[in-house]
Formats: C-alpha cells, structure tokens, sequence
C-alpha cells in the first residue's frame, strides 16, 4: 500500500489523486482502507500541512495533497479599470486549474474587484472597478506540486 | 547609482547573486548591460522587472528566492543603493545551520 508520505509518486503522475462521491482516493486507494492500515508514528496524515510561511508578498500554505492556498493583500492606492500584477509568495507549479479571487476592504459596492486571474505560475492579476484606496485582499489556490 | 528591490518568493532556486561592473549587472551569471535603456524609459524585463533609468541612476527590482526557514531580513527585504562595483551585498537564501 503506497503510504501519505510518499509523494514522490504523486510528482509525474497527475491523475494519481482524484476523488469519486463520498471516497476519498490517495494513489487508487480508498481512504478507510489507508487509515485503516495509518501508523502515525511513520505517516503523517494525509491532507497534512507541509509547509507554511510568508513574506513580504504574502503568506502561503503547503497541503500534502498538493494543495497550494496563498493569501496577498494590495495596499496602495488604484485607479478605475487599472491591472494590478503581483508576485505570488511562492510559485504554483502550474497554472492549469488554478484559481484566484479578490475583494475589497472594507466591503462596499462601489469598490470591486471585477476579476482576478492566475497569470502565470508566479503572477496573479487583477482588474479593478472603481478608483480607491481600500485595500484588496486576494486568495489564490493551486498546486505546489 | 543602482537602487534594488527584492520581491520574496519561496523558492528551492538557491541563492541569488549580483555584482556590478560599470553599468553592467550580472545577475545569478548572467550579464545585462544597463546602459542599453534610454535615459527616462521603464523597461519591463523577465528578470530586471521595473527597470527605469534617469541619468546615471537605475531602479529595478529582483526576484528573491528564499528557503522555507529564511530569516526575516530576507522575506522582508529592505532595498539596497549599489554605488560601487563589485559583489552586491543580497539577502541570504535560508537560514545559516552552525
């Protein structure tokens, strides 16, 4: 049985994690079936935070399953219809079903964000709405591997 | 004079390094004569992102790559005015094991 802590697997092999309905599969194994056989004293537990951080672009936070959530915030001040770019605080390792969202605080109706985009594997973008000075809080998830 | 940025980014990319030669920069081995953008242009570069040049003064910013337990001097770096040739003094890439 290929164990939570052997990610290697998983690096090439992109259909190697799925869901189906209610189960779980980890590398074509029912999840009941891995805890069933889980000794937590070898295996961290699946879906486990590997690495988290930040810096001065944002913070970050590393899944075992390689779910990669990164949080941004814009602080300055734009324009109407402006394109905002910004580094993420780590790289995705790809763009494919990536995704990214953004809104501005405080909350208002005038002060949207009217889309956010993963540019690239390092770049989010975003086009603003309306001139302010509110500051745009920005989720992006993705994979890390 | 050369004035750096770093944007942080975690990254197993190691360490970056610069040096300056006239108003030639070498970042990690590759040289990029700074003297090719005209006085008042921004330039958008892979690398050199936000390149702008008045006169004799430059200002762009580095990607900085850094480990995942890099001080917090390098994920939140401070800009560096490079005004002599020579290896430039960059943030270090993780955190220094004794």
């Amino acid at each position: 049985m290929t164990k939570a802590r052997d990610l290697s697997s998983l690096g090439s092999d992109t259909g190697a994690l799925y869901t189906t309905g209610n189960a779980a599969y980890y590398n074509g194994v029912i999840a009941s079936e891995l805890a069933a056989d889980f000794d937590p004293s070898v295996t961290p537990i699946m879906g486990a935070i590997i690495e988290s951080g930040f810096n001065d672009n944002g913070s970050y936070t590393k899944f075992a399953d390689g779910t990669l959530i990164q949080r941004l915030v814009y602080t300055a001040s734009y324009g109407a219809g402006e394109n905002i770019t910004m580094t993420l605080p780590t790289a995705l390792s790809t763009t494919a079903l990536a995704w990214a969202g953004a809104s501005v605080f405080p909350v208002t109706s005038d002060y949207s964000v009217t889309v956010a985009w993963v540019e690239d594997i390092n770049t989010v973008r975003l086009r603003t709405q309306l001139a302010s000075n509110n500051d745009i809080d920005v989720l992006v998830i993705g994979r890390w591997f | 004079m050369l004035t750096i940025k770093f944007s942080p980014v975690r990254s197993d990319k190691g360490q970056l390094t610069a040096s300056l030669a006239g108003k030639v920069l070498t970042v990690d081995g590759v040289a990029y004569d700074l003297d090719l953008v005209p006085d008042g242009a921004t330039v958008e570069h892979d690398v050199l992102h936000g390149l702008t040049r008045t006169g004799d003064d430059f200002e762009l910013t580095l990607i900085l790559p850094h480990g995942a337990k890099a001080p917090e001097e390098t994920r939140f770096p401070q800009p560096v005015m490079v005004t002599v040739d020579g290896d430039i003094d960059v943030p270090i890439f993780d955190e220094v094991v004794l």
